[in-house]
This record gives C-alpha cells, sequence and structure tokens, in this order.
C-alpha cells in the first residue's frame, strides 16, 4: 500500500509539472497572438459554448454598478 | 450583415464604426480586457464604457440597428430618460456589444486612466480599474478574474483601496490580497 501511495505522489507531482509547464507554453502563444484576433478568438470560441451549452448572456444588467451608486446617491443625474 | 466576414469580426468592425459615426470613444472593460493583461479565459461579449451624451448613444443604435443587429437601448427615469447603455447583438444571438454611459466616478475614472494597446483601435481599462469594478460587481463568475488581476506584479493596491472607499467597500481589497497571500 505503501509502494502504491508513494508511486501516486510522484505521478501527481510530475502531472502538476506538466500542468504548469503547458499552462506557461499557453500563456507565451496567447501572448504572441495579436490582441484583436485573441479578442476575436474568445468571442468565436464563447460564441460556440453558448450555443453548445445553451448559455444566457453574460451580463445582462451592466448598468448594475449605477443602481449600487444610486443607493449611495453617488450617481451623476 | 451578409458579407463574408465572420460574425465576430463583422460585429467587432461594425460597432467601433457606429461609434466612430457617432463620436464615442469606446473604452473596454469586461473580460476581454481582464484577458489582455491575464491568461484568457473565454468571454464572448464586448463590453465599453464612454463619456457621451445620451443622443450619441442613440445614434450609434440606429447606425447598428441598420446593421443588421438587433439592439437593444436601455433608459431609466432617474437618467432623464437618457440611454444608459446600448448592446447590439447578432441575430442569433450569440455575440453582443455592450456600450455604457458612465455615470459614476468610478467609471470616469476607468475612461480616463485607460491605456492604448497597440493594434486596439481603441483604449482598454487599466488593470487597477477593472479589479475594482470586479470587485464591485461580486458576482461569483468574477471571482476568477479578481484573482487573476490581484495576482498581477506591481498592481497599484493603493489606487484600488481609494477607488473602493467611496463604495464602502475597502475591505474587497483588503480580502482579495489576504487571499493572494494565502496562496
Amino acid at each position: 500500500m505503501m509502494e502504491q501511495r508513494g508511486s501516486g505522489h510522484r505521478w501527481l507531482e510530475r502531472a502538476r509539472r506538466d500542468f504548469a509547464a503547458a499552462r506557461e507554453e499557453a500563456v507565451r502563444a496567447q501572448e504572441a497572438v495579436p490582441p484583436r484576433e485573441r479578442i476575436e478568438a474568445s468571442m468565436r470560441l464563447g460564441a460556440q459554448v453558448r450555443w453548445l451549452m445553451k448559455w444566457g448572456r453574460g451580463n445582462d444588467r451592466p448598468w448594475a454598478l449605477h443602481e449600487r451608486a444610486r443607493d449611495r446617491g453617488m450617481l451623476d443625474d | 450583415m451578409t458579407d463574408a466576414r465572420r460574425p465576430e469580426s463583422a460585429l467587432y468592425d461594425d460597432v467601433l464604426r457606429a461609434f466612430a459615426i457617432a463620436d464615442i470613444e469606446p473604452v473596454l472593460h469586461g473580460g476581454h480586457a481582464v484577458n489582455l493583461y491575464c491568461p484568457a479565459r473565454i468571454t464572448v461579449d464586448l463590453d465599453f464604457f464612454a463619456t457621451t451624451t445620451g443622443e450619441q448613444l442613440r445614434r450609434a443604435a440606429r447606425l447598428l440597428e441598420m446593421r443588421g443587429y438587433a439592439v437593444r437601448v436601455y433608459s431609466e427615469p432617474g437618467a432623464a430618460g437618457l440611454p444608459v447603455n446600448v448592446r447590439a447583438s447578432t441575430p442569433d444571438g450569440l455575440l453582443s456589444a455592450d456600450i455604457t454611459r458612465t455615470r459614476t466616478a468610478t467609471e470616469r475614472s476607468t475612461v480616463r486612466r485607460a491605456i492604448a494597446i497597440d493594434g486596439l483601435p481603441f483604449r482598454v481599462a487599466t488593470a487597477e480599474d477593472l479589479l475594482v469594478l470586479k470587485l464591485l460587481a461580486g458576482r461569483v463568475r468574477d471571482d476568477r478574474d479578481v484573482q487573476a488581476l490581484a495576482a498581477i506584479e506591481g498592481l497599484d493596491w493603493a489606487y484600488v483601496e481609494a477607488s473602493l472607499r467611496p463604495w464602502g467597500a475597502e475591505d474587497l481589497a483588503a480580502r482579495a490580497r489576504a487571499r493572494l497571500a494565502g496562496g
């Protein structure tokens, strides 16, 4: 049992290192993409996920901060 | 929208063209802005702020409607009947762009401090202002953005705390920092 637990631990450590390396690589790849393409890629992927998963709107009340501001008397108008 | 462009490219171009014609200077905030500072997450809708008049927003809304987008103009009595937000969505409802008129000091500060990024024709909210907005929004889905933004090295925490103080929410910054320190 101890042997199995030990090898399991090593496997986990290796998976964690591999994941960290893959994440770093992904971040470097992302940074190499021009910002407009990065925005559009996320929109494209997000639209597919929204269609597949029947996601609703990301933020249906973008003015929510204004409601909080009104309650505190911090609204301009 | 019967052209051959991808829908996301068309929305990006059409929204910016409408803003330009309506003399609106947009500032990007929201998930796409966060993605420019942090490892990307999937986000769909484009979110902009602008310090602008209601009439300019109406004009942009009309132009986008003429381009075939489904446009929602949100007004409220407290804003003297002026539009507060315009949302343009593709007819299938899968992609949207929002522009919200600044009505608070926090939003005005976000617009004033926004920075230019090479390759983008609009300015982008700073990491500090995005963190303030995300902390104030406080939704579950903002949590990942808060953690990613808080981890940025050299963040101006004094500004973040000062921006949250008028909202009685400076404790949110302290909590975000404590979580960061706790790993």
